[in-house]
């Protein structure tokens, strides 16, 4: 019953799926686990047929886009459930505590390594198909590791297959690219860039091995596999950390693959990712450049890291006004100070400048009165550096279109974090939508502005500032509405102590309604 | 700048010379969609590589927006169509003078010495690779007293980058103030 499903217009589940999931049942029931190495050929095979079997599924699924039905969905989430079930069964063939000697070091590794390469590729579906992501694979990876390293199996050469492909590969660089996924998954990859991705990194295996001491040269990722809750993270002083992972090696890979374009050449020139269009490739070397800019600029600031974890509540708003008024209602470009002081801060004579403190005053003021209402709670699935994952109702949902504006409060009394609305999923299982948001800025700030014409006619405007990392300062943009871009005004803005007169440059992001263009600075006081 | 490397490391194939370029059409095509995909945010970027001028407002564009990897790529991809833009050559052995990369200035350095031996420039930026690598003894003969060779600044773009500093300045203190709150 599990030979290759007819295809049809749309993705359907059918007897043939049901047949599957039923062979995998039995092959559960049948494995005699205390022979690891039989079990885990069984296994393999079991995989092998599960990949030609559901490979037009996946493609099918991947290539599909936003026009996805709810049974499209539905078989997506079938792949996911699959991955899962076998990775379980792989996992419970491993020999844990079973000794190893030299002749079955190769036969034993195999166990392992397929289990941790089916946990990634269980990961990784969860993601494509927008379920929530697996909170214990984190511990079982570690687990697996650990477990790999204490029998002297974690190095030794293997081959596995993916998707007809055989990959040489250790149980070390299989367990890094199950971490790596599960960081650069977070909620806002798209599920085909996600898919390159993983080509990519199966593809760079060589470059996927860890340290046991901090690295020296260039930015690294930590690991600390006594913590189940953590994968992959930046590494702090005076944090606890077994293993290292320096970046160089996956930037010069990202070279590579760069120059490979540039030759005309797809890279790597197999699996499903093949088929999309080169715009998914060129996302996917735009997605690693910002990821590693951030590892690098962060290193070291332990402050700056989300200190949560998926599956707490948040509260999102959305849209421009909204979040300019109720989000950043306490993260203004003025500061309390400024305001009691303004008398000191505006030079004399500077109306204009009085003006705009009294009216940044005001709106100060007026955010302690005011009552602070967001949205209703929404779940946070998981967080990066560079993205986040939330879950929420279908009605809530409606609100956060694509590209839209959200602004997302993680902590209670800690600023609220500024992204776009990258990608969005309704899930089949729960009637949940899962939306994907790719942050612009950890600490957006809100600023009272004044548009002036030549006439010196003063006009109140919005304004939202994202601060860049470049301390030139020309990586500094501004968020205002489509209207006042489009009007191409002078802005004046007072900023801590200092007064600006701004223009606002190149447009760098956009949506409905909203622009977020380079700041350029006339004059400062 | 940021001090990200342009490169991560030296590989002896920085810049693809003509032998290496696609001849085939499908192969070309390719890159000429990898270049409009990559370069989106200009217009008709792929054909637009041999303008010198519009190649190096675009850099600086990109250097402006902290991707300083993008533009190198660019400056790279536009010597690939046509290597005798000397100001392209310039612009990136400087971003990698001040991203610190002694590896990628070193190979670019080279190359421009092989492509314009007699040219003025070639002493800037010996004088450049002393101060980069003070013991390398290819350029230990260089003249030291050549500070900032501003080679790229077009004239056109003046701008005080005093005045967004301090406005860069200025917003990072008031996020401070709110994560430390």
């Amino acid at each position: 019953m599990s030979s290759i499903p007819p295809v049809g217009p749309g993705l359907q589940l059918t007897r043939y799926h049901s047949g599957m999931s039923d062979k995998h049942s039995a092959l559960d029931q049948s494995l005699d686990k205390k022979n690891a190495h039989e079990s885990a050929l069984a296994v393999g095979k079991a995989l092998r047929e599960f990949e030609e079997f559901s490979r037009g599924d996946r493609e099918k699924f991947l290539q599909g886009g936003l026009a996805q039905t709810g049974s499209d969905q539905a078989v997506s989430e079938w792949v996911a459930e699959r991955y899962d079930h076998l990775a379980r069964i792989a996992r419970s063939v491993v020999p844990y505590d079973q000794a190893i000697d030299e002749a079955q070091r190769k036969s034993a590794g195999w166990a392992w390594a397929l289990a941790v390469l089916l946990t990634g590729h269980a990961s990784k579906w969860r993601k494509i198909a927008g379920l929530r992501a697996d909170t214990a694979a984190r511990g079982r990876l570690h687990k697996l590791f650990v477990s790999a390293t204490l029998a002297g199996v974690h190095d030794c050469i293997l081959e596995v297959m993916v998707d007809r492909r055989s990959i040489e590969t250790t149980i070390e660089s299989l367990y890094v690219r199950a971490l790596l996924l599960e960081r650069f998954a977070s909620g806002n990859l798209a599920p085909r860039r996600l898919e390159i991705l993983d080509s990519w990194l199966l593809e760079w295996m060589g470059s996927l091995w860890l340290a046991r001491e901090p690295i020296a040269d260039g930015p690294s990722l930590a690991i600390n596999t006594r913590n189940p809750n953590v994968g992959l993270t930046r590494h702090a002083a005076g944090e606890k950390a077994d293993y290292f992972l320096g970046m160089r090696p996956l930037q010069r890979q990202l070279d590579r693959a760069v120059r490979d374009f540039r030759r005309g050449i797809i890279f790597p020139g197999w699996g499903i990712g093949l088929v999309f269009r080169v715009e998914e490739h060129v996302g996917v070397v735009d997605f690693l450049e910002r990821e590693f800019a951030i590892i690098e600029n962060s290193s070291g600031q332990k402050g700056k890291r989300f200190a949560v974890g998926g599956g707490s509540a948040v509260t999102a708003f959305a849209g421009f006004n909204d979040i300019y008024s109720r989000a950043l209602q306490r993260q203004s470009t003025l500061s309390a100070s400024n305001v009691t002081e303004s008398g000191a801060i505006n030079a004399p004579g500077d109306a204009l400048s009085a003006a705009a403190s009294r009216r940044a005053a005001l709106s100060e003021t007026g955010s302690f009165v005011e009552q602070r209402i967001g949205r209703q709670p929404v779940h946070l699935l998981d967080i990066s550096e560079s993205g986040l994952g939330l879950e929420m109702s279908t009605e809530d949902a409606a609100l956060f279109e694509v590209d839209e504006l959200i602004a997302v409060r993680i902590e209670a009394d800690k600023p609220c974090v500024l992204g776009v609305v990258a990608r969005k999923t309704t899930t089949q299982q729960r009637s949940m939508v899962t939306v994907g948001v790719r942050v612009i800025a950890k600490v957006p700030l809100r600023a009272t502005l004044e548009m002036l014409n030549d006439r010196l006619v003063r006009q109140p405007a919005k304004g939202i500032f994202v601060t860049g990392n470049a301390e030139h300062g020309f990586a500094d943009s501004i968020i205002v509405t489509e209207a006042v871009y489009k009007a191409n005004p002078t802005l004046s803005v007072m900023v801590a102590a200092g007064i600006f007169h701004l223009r606002l440059g190149r447009v760098r992001q956009q949506g409905p309604g909203w622009k977020m263009a380079a700041v350029e600075v006339r004059v400062a006081h | 700048m940021s001090s990200s490397p342009i490169t991560a490391g030296s590989t002896g194939d920085l810049i693809l010379d003509e032998s290496r370029l696609p001849r085939d059409p499908a192969a070309r095509r390719l890159r000429e969609r990898y270049i409009a995909a990559r370069f989106a945010q200009f217009p008709n970027p792929a054909q637009a590589l041999k303008n010198t001028s519009n190649v190096l407002r675009w850099a600086q564009e990109l250097l402006d927006d902290d991707e300083p990897r993008q533009a190198a790529e660019l400056l790279q991809m536009a010597l690939e169509e046509s290597p005798m833009q000397k100001p392209l050559w310039l612009f990136l052995i400087e971003l990698a003078y001040v991203a610190g990369d002694p590896g990628t200035f070193v190979e670019l350095a080279d190359m421009f010495r092989r492509r314009f031996p007699t040219a003025e420039e070639n002493a800037v930026a010996d004088s450049l690779g002393r101060r980069l690598l003070p013991n390398d003894p290819r350029f230990a003969h260089a003249e030291a007293a050549i500070l900032a060779p501003g080679w790229t600044t077009p004239d056109s773009e003046l701008r005080d980058a005093l005045r967004q500093r301090k406005l860069h300045q200025s917003l990072v203190d008031a996020m401070t103030r709110l994560q430390s709150r």
